[in-house]
């Protein structure tokens, strides 16, 4: 395969003026969207050319504690998100969404790299960062959605949920109805999503993979194992998650606590 | 059977209810009335775990309310809410689904006891196939309290069973529930009829 061809910093230049049309549309339009998008795409930028040179060192150095490390520092910070995101106790619940993460990664991480790609080395930088931060970012956005729904129907039908208990339902059974609605509202999207994958929509791995180098065939088995570990890891990561606030969010009673 | 001893009921440093004691015997049918914000309900929540007492104790046969307890007293309690807005779409749907918990699981009724229920509160059989959106508030009413009497539970609680009711049903109710014969029932009611039909306690304001 050939090198892919560098972007130079014209090229660059050229790509960034491509902004200039939605950014005028925008304020044609008065939107008032003007300036979050130039502050998205200005943090995007200086955030992705940190990345590279973090992850240029991290490759270069593949020490396996410093990777474990960086991974821990992003299951912190996924954790952090997920509850800023979601308006819920920071404090209460913090450990409790770690570690579901921490659980979850690890057990998809060990089958991925051992079982799957059968690396030497576990924790090779660079495939365990980039693997463990995809898995983390999927993670996140269903841990995020399956919380939504899960406290946002409890507050709204918490009538049902009191006739529930006041007729005999135990705890678990009460509550089920509301874990069922949030998996199935959080794992819908990959559902559909996973349907369609090649047919409306070429996935952003399989790309990047084509245009660094890789053989098509490759980079397809690639997205392919990827999506079912997306998949996986986060429909074990918002269970736990969920388990573990339950225990968390409910006083002896069964009543929410916040 | 439900013996209230002593208690206080706090709700933001407020107290609504100051050393109040009752008992009510086995397959007794009790109502209690009294002004909004008397502790009514407040009284009736303590026995289903919702809220707990700033002092005394509530017992259930004789076994005192608490986190201990709790899941085992719910078992044996039928509670209809004042309002309670349930997800499904069909009446036989709300019928069924207290019986889908591992505390009803064996007794699910038999149709004909449904609507032998049903034609007690005067409820016409067609009701048991329709949409919930296309019944009546007095109707939804007068279901919920068949399935609570379905359940069979031991204490029954009904929080202003009559709201929705014209003075026919609520005449029908009252001989519905008077022929519950093993069923303790704890009630809260502003109609007087309903009230008078069985013992009842009016409950003042605590004033502090």
């Amino acid at each position: 395969m050939n090198q892919t061809i560098d972007i130079s910093l014209w090229g660059f230049i050229a790509g960034f003026l491509l902004l200039l049309i939605p950014v005028y549309f925008l304020y044609y339009f008065r939107t008032g969207l003007v300036k979050a998008t130039l502050i998205s795409a200005s943090r995007m930028t200086i955030q992705l050319f940190l990345v590279g040179l973090y992850l240029e060192y991290l490759f270069k150095l593949n020490l396996w504690w410093v990777n474990v490390l960086w991974v821990l520092v992003m299951v912190m910070v996924a954790s952090y998100t997920i509850l800023k995101r979601t308006k819920l106790p920071l404090k209460q619940l913090f450990t409790s969404i770690a570690i579901s993460l921490l659980f979850s990664i690890t057990i998809i991480d060990t089958y991925f790299m051992g079982l799957v790609v059968r690396l030497n080395h576990l924790f090779e930088a660079r495939y365990f960062i980039p693997v463990s931060g995809m898995l983390l970012g999927n993670m996140l956005t269903a841990n995020v959605l399956a919380l939504n729904s899960f406290f946002g129907s409890l507050e709204r039908e918490k009538q049902y949920y009191y006739y529930m208990l006041g007729n005999g339902a135990s705890r678990s059974e009460a509550l089920a109805p509301f874990i069922r609605e949030a998996i199935t509202k959080s794992f819908n999207p990959t559902i559909a999503s996973m349907a369609v994958m090649g047919l409306i929509s070429l996935p952003g791995t399989m790309t990047g993979q084509i245009l660094g180098g890789s053989n098509p065939n490759t980079a397809i088995k690639y997205q392919i194992m990827l999506m079912i570990t997306i998949f996986a890891s986060s429909l074990i990561a918002v269970l736990f998650s969920m388990w573990l606030c339950r225990k968390q969010a409910f006083d002896e009673y069964g009543l929410k606590k916040f | 059977m439900i013996s209230f001893d002593n208690i206080s009921i706090t709700f933001d440093n407020k107290t609504i209810v100051k050393n109040f004691s009752l008992e009510i015997s086995k397959n007794e049918k009790f109502v209690l009335w009294g002004k909004s914000g008397s502790g009514k309900s407040s009284l009736m929540s303590l026995l289903l775990g919702f809220h707990q007492p700033a002092a005394g104790s509530v017992s259930l046969n004789g076994t005192e309310i608490n986190k201990q307890t709790i899941d085992t007293i719910r078992e044996e309690i039928a509670w209809v809410p004042q309002e309670a807005a349930l997800p499904f779409e069909y009446v036989k749907d709300v019928i069924a689904a207290p019986f889908q918990f591992k505390a009803n699981k064996n007794k699910f009724p038999k149709k004909e006891l449904i609507l032998s229920y049903f034609e007690q509160l005067g409820l016409d059989a067609s009701l048991y196939e329709k949409r919930l959106n296309e019944v009546s508030g007095g109707e939804q009413q007068r279901i919920m309290i068949a399935i609570a009497a379905l359940l069979q539970k031991p204490v029954l609680l009904l929080d202003e069973p009559t709201s929705a009711l014209d003075p026919d049903s609520i005449e029908s109710l009252i001989k519905f529930i008077k022929g519950l014969e093993q069923t303790t029932m704890l009630a809260i009611s502003h109609d007087r009829r309903f009230t008078e039909s069985f013992t009842n306690l009016e409950l003042k304001p605590t004033e502090i």
